[in-house]
């Protein structure tokens, strides 16, 4: 079922979208830093499959929301290192924001976490 | 976004490389005793290559990049079955080339715009008379000038007629025609000359002596130099001054004008043109119409003009006026040749589409193999069948290459041996319309002869092996069928040209053509009549004493009399139904009758006693026997022309037989004929019957007859029997063509046919096998392939002759003597086309007889 699958990757891309530019808020970094942040921020609920990770990130870059540029990491390894963009700070803005109206409205029906009776 | 620098495959790679690295340096740095850092840091990545695939097939356009792999996959196999690429190519090229060159010919004829402004609003005013099923008659001078001042919805009319005239004076003069026209004719048509300019209006009015030059005379007589405005020309001893040069494509009215004069200022305006009646029609009459008014518009309009003029004038001889829009004037007796030609040839193409589309599949079968091992690789459907299309392609543009080339060479020899009164037939040629034409049509051919095949091949699994077989070869069958009832449309009209032709080969003519010669003399202007007839008087003494020769005479038009006059019977009232009668006139000196070879039917031929200022005497042809004195004799009875001045009255002294001088396919007219020792005419046709081969004689007659009188100018020689043969020489092209496509035709089904049964054979080997072993004979086997390919071309054909009962109704035009559903075609086509396929069977079913039951059971 081809169309089933698709909106299934299209609700996690969309997610993992929105983490990797929020990562890069704070500065450039590269594929696997971002990865192991996210899963650090996330407190471990996040796995990030690293495979899709660079498949996402390439799709960024197409999309000019992200910049790659070889550089050297922390402990002298050549890595690919990405950047936030202008136009990835507004659609991050705006994507965080949607993400936020969501939650919201998710954790207004499913109410405040319970004891169990 | 194609347009922006692809990151390449080789980046990412390195990227996911240093992404592990750095992913197995953590693993350490994370104190954890871990034996094999990089494993745990891949296994953690997931799969390498699959990313990386995603990567690759996401970062370009896949399309093309298949499209391109394809086309070298194409191009390789191509080379490696160099005999089943070329059956495909040529059998495509065949198809793409006809198809070509019969449409530049279509192009050129039909298609391309007449080279005048706006062409379009330009059309052809005649003289309707249904009474005589004569719709283009000439027009009076009177009646044109009636309907120029009256039509509104014509913007303008002219008008113009051709006149022969001798060019030069010294030594040998040269026949040309001039186009005489008024100062209006040229802004009429919007074209303007070369060089200086057209004559005015005042110049018209003056009657000024000038006139313009066409292209071709320009270069011949003054080399092209500008010289040539300002001197003078010598039209019939006449000089004019040139002052203008048309451009070379323009020939208008006539294919060979070579001068255009003002009306006004030939001799014959005077004497005969300004105050003719409105019975003397030799115009013709050309016309603009409005913008924004249609051609029904103008009909009408017209015919209620013609309705007034004659109320007005009783004596009118107009009944009608029709319009014939340029176009339909020059093109219409071409436009249902030329599409049934395109018909046929696309026929030819759609069944050369079929022969590969076959071919194809079994291509497809015998690669079963390829395409299970590519499947497992992971190819999808689609993928397959477009490769497949790819390659269908590949070869359909190789065979349109090469159909141009085919094109180009079979263009040239159209035009070679084309007759030529098609108009603009030799303007065809191979242009950016034809390409595009050729191109799209190549795609076309790859399409419908490929897609089938690669659906059907990439069609994945669904059964066993057997059932694909045979649902493959149902498939073959359909197409074999389709094939035949094709071939067998094209063959059924074929079939009817070439019978409607060897009809008219029969017919009679009426005398006997071959071994005469004619030749036409025109005798300069202002010679007395008794000097005329001298001259043609001497002309044919002296010829007919030339060794090789039998007889002389002479007529005034041989073939394609002038047109028919009115003609009043004494003591008949007018006429059986409504119209006047007509009948054909021509002058004859010398012995014509015995010359050309038609008998005397009744009373005799003309004498010496027959001369001037003896009683005026005619002989009739039996047609007008019959139509002006049914069951009597017309010896010694009187007729008289009505419309010409001071008319006397003829006594009929004799019946010949009829004569087909208005064209074989024509009806005999009525006929009258004069001496012309009674009414002397300064032109001729001079007519020579020879003992041996007459070209051998044809320079003796011209040197004789040239010797008698210099200034006369004659017309080449011509054979009487190629006179007749170019009749029906535009007949001939047409049903030559057709034939041959119907025979291509012919030989691509049998082609399909033979490699289906072959197939057949090949893949029941084994069942044949076990046959033979159980017992069956040889002619039981031969029977037993022979009966599935005769059924197969027998439904084909039954389908074909159902299409031809629908399609031949088109050709009814073109069909002489015989109907549209002539009983004969359609028992020989189908006839013809499964003893072919008949032929074709025979070899495999031979194949499959001798088939060797041990061997064929040994097989796996």
């Amino acid at each position: 079922m081809p169309s089933q699958t698709d909106d299934n990757e299209r609700l996690l891309q969309g997610t993992l979208d929105l983490l990797i530019l929020q990562t890069l808020v704070l500065g450039a970094r590269h594929g696997q830093g971002i990865a192991r942040s996210i899963q650090q921020q996330s407190e471990d609920v996040f796995l990030v499959d690293h495979g899709s990770l660079y498949l996402a990130l390439q799709r960024l870059e197409e999309k000019g929301w992200v910049g790659g540029k070889w550089g050297v990491s922390e402990n002298n390894r050549k890595a690919r290192f990405y950047t936030l963009t202008a136009k990835g700070r507004s659609q991050l803005t705006q994507k965080a924001n949607q993400w936020r109206r969501v939650a919201r409205a998710i954790s207004l029906i499913v109410g405040p976490e319970k004891a169990e009776a | 976004m194609f347009w922006r620098k692809k990151r390449r495959l080789e980046d990412f790679t390195e990227e996911i490389e240093s992404h592990l690295a750095l992913e197995a340096d953590q693993v350490r740095e994370s104190g954890e005793a871990d034996p094999d850092p990089e494993a745990t840091a891949r296994r953690a990545f997931g799969n390498v290559a699959a990313v990386r695939e995603a990567f690759y097939e996401r970062s370009r356009w896949l399309f093309w990049d298949h499209l391109r792999r394809d086309l070298r996959h194409a191009l390789r196999l191509m080379q490696r079955r160099p005999g089943f690429s070329a059956v495909v190519i040529l059998t495509l090229a065949l198809g793409i080339g006809a198809n070509t060159a019969i449409f530049s010919l279509i192009d050129a004829v039909l298609l391309r715009p007449l080279p005048y402004r706006e062409p379009g609003r330009l059309a052809m005013l005649w003289t309707d008379d249904p009474a005589h099923d004569d719709h283009e008659g000439r027009v009076a001078l009177l009646n044109f000038q009636d309907w120029k001042n009256q039509s509104h919805t014509f913007q303008d009319l002219t008008l113009f007629c051709g006149q022969t005239f001798l060019l030069g004076s010294n030594g040998a003069p040269e026949r040309a025609r001039s186009a005489r026209v008024p100062a209006n004719f040229f802004p009429l048509l919007g074209v303007e000359p070369i060089l200086g300019r057209v004559f005015s209006k005042d110049e018209e009015k003056r009657g000024e002596r000038v006139l313009v030059l066409s292209y071709g005379l320009w270069q011949r007589r003054f080399g092209g130099s500008s010289q040539a405005l300002g001197s003078d020309l010598i039209m019939d001893g006449r000089s004019s001054r040139i002052i203008g040069i048309m451009p070379s494509q323009f020939q208008y009215p006539f294919a060979d004008t070579q001068v255009w004069e003002p009306i006004t200022t030939h001799p014959s305006w005077n004497a005969r043109d300004r105050l003719s009646p409105r019975s003397f029609a030799i115009w013709y009459v050309l016309g603009r119409i409005q913008p924004n008014v249609t051609w029904s518009q103008a009909k009408a309009e017209m015919s209620s003009l013609a309705r007034r003029l004659k109320a007005e004038h009783p004596d009118n001889e107009v009944p009608g006026i029709s319009v014939v829009p340029l176009h339909t004037q020059t093109t219409g007796k071409v436009q249902l040749p030329l599409a049934v030609l395109f018909g046929s040839v696309f026929l030819m193409l759609l069944i050369a589409c079929t022969n590969v589309a076959n071919l194809l599949l079994a291509r497809g079968s015998a690669r079963e193999r390829e395409f299970a091992v590519r499947r497992a690789l992971g190819a999808g459907s689609m993928r397959l069948a477009g490769q497949l299309l790819t390659e269908s392609l590949v070869l359909a543009c190789v065979g349109g290459l090469l159909g141009l080339l085919l094109a180009a060479v079979g263009l040239r020899a159209l035009i070679a041996f084309g007759p030529q009164d098609i108009p603009r037939l030799a303007e065809a040629h191979l242009d950016l319309r034809v390409l595009l034409f050729t191109l799209s049509l190549s795609l076309f051919a790859a399409i419908l002869s490929g897609l089938w095949p690669a659906l059907q091949t990439a069609k994945p699994f669904t059964g066993s092996r057997q059932w694909r077989t045979v649902a493959s070869r149902g498939v073959r069958n359909l197409l074999v069928i389709a094939e035949f009832s094709l071939a067998l449309v094209l063959l059924t009209g074929a079939g009817l040209l070439v019978h409607s032709f060897l009809l008219l080969r029969t017919v009679d003519p009426g005398f006997r053509p071959d071994h005469l010669l004619t030749m036409r003399v025109d005798l300069h202007v202002g010679k007395t009549g008794a000097q005329q007839v001298a001259y043609f008087r001497e002309a044919i003494e002296r010829v007919q004493v030339l060794p090789g020769i039998r007889s002389a005479a002479a007529i005034g038009r041989f073939l394609n009399s002038y047109g028919e006059e009115s003609v009043t019977v004494e003591g008949h009232p007018l006429t059986p139904s409504g119209g006047g009668f007509k009948a054909a006139d021509d002058v004859i000196s010398g012995p014509y009758f015995e010359t050309v070879g038609i008998p005397l039917k009744m009373g005799r031929f003309f004498s010496d006693r027959d001369r001037r200022g003896s009683p005026p005497v005619a002989i009739v042809n039996e047609k007008m026997a019959r139509t002006c004195w049914p069951n009597e004799s017309p010896i010694g009875k009187r007729f008289s022309f009505p419309d010409r001045k001071s008319a006397p009255s003829f006594t009929v002294v004799g019946v010949t037989g009829d004569m087909h001088r208005q064209g074989i396919e024509r009806q005999v007219a009525p006929q009258v004929f004069r001496p012309h020792s009674q009414s002397p005419d300064n032109e001729m046709d001079i007519l020579v019957r020879t003992t041996s081969e007459p070209l051998n004689i044809a320079a003796a007659v011209r040197g004789e007859i040239q010797s008698i009188d210099k200034t006369v100018a004659k017309f080449g020689v011509a054979m009487v029997e190629r006179q007749l043969g170019e009749q029906t020489a535009e007949r001939r092209f047409h049903m030559s063509l057709i034939a041959l496509f119907s025979l291509i035709a012919l030989l691509l089904s049998a082609i399909g046919i033979y490699g289906l049964m072959h197939y057949f054979v090949v893949q029941r080997a084994q069942e044949i096998g076990v046959r033979m072993a159980l017992g069956a004979r040889y002619g039981n086997v031969l029977l037993l392939v022979l009966r599935q390919g005769l059924a197969l071309a027998g439904i084909g054909a039954l389908v074909g002759t159902v299409g031809a009962f629908g399609l031949t109704q088109m050709l009814s035009s073109l069909l002489y003597g015989i109907t549209p559903t002539d009983p004969i075609t359609f028992a020989l086509a189908p006839t013809i086309l499964i003893g072919v396929a008949a032929l074709a069977c025979w070899l495999p079913a031979r194949r499959a007889a001798r088939i060797d039951p041990v061997l064929a059971l040994r097989q796996d």
